[in-house]
């Protein structure tokens, strides 16, 4: 009997223990707001704790300020500003009277809220202290390998070089060993020593042989490209990076070539696109001043043209990138990769007919259902063979040329 | 003579291919330039002086109140209406209180418009709506549409702040058409979970 109690008993406060364990974290997320999700959600887009945005930097604003008057200031900093409160003022003066929004929050998401700031403004004040041992560190481990494998290529140079001056100097001392033991005749040396003389008629033949072969060989290179501007890779007016642009940050191509899936050109984007982003973005560095001086004058940039097609070539930047869906990379190599743009394609008319002749119709795009729904033995037949471009008049001449 | 013609040899593969040849900097030679350069006037090709515009540009900027027409069906009135745009940049209340979206809540305009978001939206907005685009991150000062001022807001202000800006956000109406710019509002509308006009 007091077997079966004890058990009972134990059995309770066990239950009890769980209770009070899965129901205490549940309370305290009810009771506690999530001051990190307030402050992401809603402050992180104007504030920043140790640099000044669109608003203040906050970092120990709670040092700074009472912590009632942050309270008044976050639920309406235009109240606060309407008093005539002066450090108010001041504030709203100086950040171009930007004004912040409302917060209809209460107390405790306030505090909730400056309890993160001040954790924070900790965190950054202990980072600061750090970087400065870290970037030197990392100094050093970027010219460590150049400098290493330099040497060993000296060293090694060095190594072939002393190398064949010893085998030479070896042979030499057997051949005047074999001269002083007498198997030699001190006659016939001239004969046997190998020489070559030069005489002036071999320089000046040799020399104009060359020359000839060299500039046939020049020659047969530029006519080769003639007309073809394939590596072409002018020195832009602005040193515009699209590895930085399209590939470290991934912008659409199409956010600044914005004709790119609307006619015939993918357009060179105009100054206020640049100026988008770099109204902010790095505008005291010296290629960035230079479109904000274009904006400010009114001036458009004039970038040097690299991709030229003929006059009597017609291409269609929204045929092939939006209708087609080819992408940018195929013509116009990996663009994302390039500091600075160089001219991937040929772009010759052999190059244009040799993907008209292999590329394959897209016969799942909705239009050949449209026109040949019906036909479901046509569809088929049409998959088995493969349509390409060439068969929908793709090498016609009057397809680009008119 | 067999070393000369090697030494030749050798020396015309290196000119040709070490690029001393091709300068990557020279565009190289054109046949018949009379044939490859456009006779009338091209936007983005400018060969000399054009000596009929007085700045001596090709370029030309669109005729000053003018619209485009291209790209809109003569018999579409809303949208023609769309691109006459009369709304001041500062009145941002008055485009939210009055415009609405013309096009029809269907799945395809809602598919073009997250289309659209990726391709000039998401370096800012991220592709969640959340602010953390990576060129938002050093951009700065790109809201949440979560934050409690942008959740609630009419369409009609999405579509202002993309046609002229707000705050540190430039005007994208020259890069986005208007209908568009409405496919955008209706993707955004969803990442915020707005379901009002």
């Amino acid at each position: 009997m007091n077997q079966n109690r004890g058990f009972n008993l134990s059995r309770i406060l066990l239950s009890a223990a769980t209770l009070l364990t899965l129901s205490s974290p549940f309370n305290k997320l009810q009771a506690q707001p999530d001051g990190a999700a307030l402050y992401n959600n809603n402050c992180a887009a104007c504030h920043r704790i140790d640099q000044d945005l669109v608003g203040p930097a906050l970092g120990g604003v709670t040092e700074r300020l009472e912590e009632a008057y942050l309270i008044s200031w976050i639920r309406n900093s235009q109240a606060v500003i309407a008093s005539g409160d002066q450090y108010a003022v001041d504030v709203f003066n100086k950040w171009n009277k930007v004004a912040m929004p409302a917060y209809d929050w209460t107390d405790e998401e306030i505090k909730s809220v400056l309890a993160y700031v001040k954790e924070q403004s900790a965190a950054a004040a202990t980072a600061a202290a750090v970087p400065a041992a870290g970037d030197a560190a990392v100094a050093e481990d970027d010219s460590f390998p150049i400098s290493q494998i330099l040497w060993v290529v000296i060293f090694l140079f060095a190594a072939v070089i002393y190398f064949f001056v010893q085998q030479r100097n070896k042979l030499e001392e057997k051949f005047e060993e074999q001269v002083a033991s007498g198997n030699i005749d001190p006659s016939k040396l001239k004969e046997i020593k190998p020489s070559f003389k030069v005489k002036p008629i071999h320089a000046i033949g040799g020399g104009l042989t060359v020359f000839l072969l060299a500039a046939i060989g020049w020659g047969v290179d530029v006519a080769n490209h003639v007309g073809i501007q394939q590596g072409y890779q002018p020195s832009q007016p602005i040193a515009f990076s699209h590895e930085l642009h399209a590939g470290t940050h991934e912008i659409a191509c199409s956010y600044c070539h914005v004709g790119v899936e609307r006619g015939k050109s993918a357009t060179i984007p105009a100054v206020n696109i640049c100026m988008n982003c770099h109204n902010q973005i790095k505008k005291d560095a010296p290629e960035i001043k230079k479109i904000a001086a274009a904006w400010e004058n009114n001036q458009p940039i004039e970038w040097i043209r690299i991709h030229n097609l003929p006059d009597f070539a017609q291409f269609n930047h929204m045929q092939h990138y939006k209708i087609a869906g080819i992408e940018c990379q195929t013509c116009h190599g990996e663009i994302q990769e390039m500091a600075e743009v160089a001219q991937h394609s040929t772009l010759t008319m052999g190059w244009c007919i040799n993907c008209h002749r292999e590329t394959k119709v897209d016969l799942d795009n909705g239009y050949y259902q449209a026109v040949h729904g019906n036909k479901e033995s046509f569809q088929v037949a049409l998959k088995e063979k493969g349509l390409t471009i060439a068969n929908l008049g793709g090498l016609e001449c009057s397809k680009c040329h008119y | 003579m067999k070393n000369i013609l090697i030494i030749g040899l050798a020396s015309m593969s290196l000119l040709s291919s070490c690029g001393l040849i091709a300068d990557k900097k020279d565009p190289g030679w054109e046949y018949a330039p009379q044939m490859y350069v456009s006779h009338p006037y091209e936007p983005y090709t400018q060969v000399g002086d054009n000596n009929v515009n007085a700045d001596g540009k090709n370029m030309r900027a669109p005729v000053e109140g003018t619209i485009s027409r291209s790209g809109i069906g003569f018999d579409n009135t809303k949208l023609e209406l769309m691109y006459n745009y009369p709304i001041h940049k500062d009145s941002l209340e008055t485009a939210a209180r009055m415009l609405k979206n013309p096009l029809e809540a269907t799945p395809a305009n809602l598919e073009k418009g997250q289309y659209f978001y990726g391709k000039y939206c998401t370096p800012c907005h991220g592709a969640e709506g959340k602010g953390n685009g990576s060129v938002g991150e050093i951009y700065g000062g790109v809201p949440n549409y979560q934050a409690s001022y942008i959740v609630n807001q009419p369409s009609g202000h999405i579509y202002h702040v993309i046609t002229k800006g707000k705050g540190r956000m430039w005007a994208h109406g020259t890069q986005i058409r208007p209908e568009e710019r409405w496919q955008i509002v209706m993707y955004v509308n969803k990442l915020r979970g707005y379901t009002g006009e």
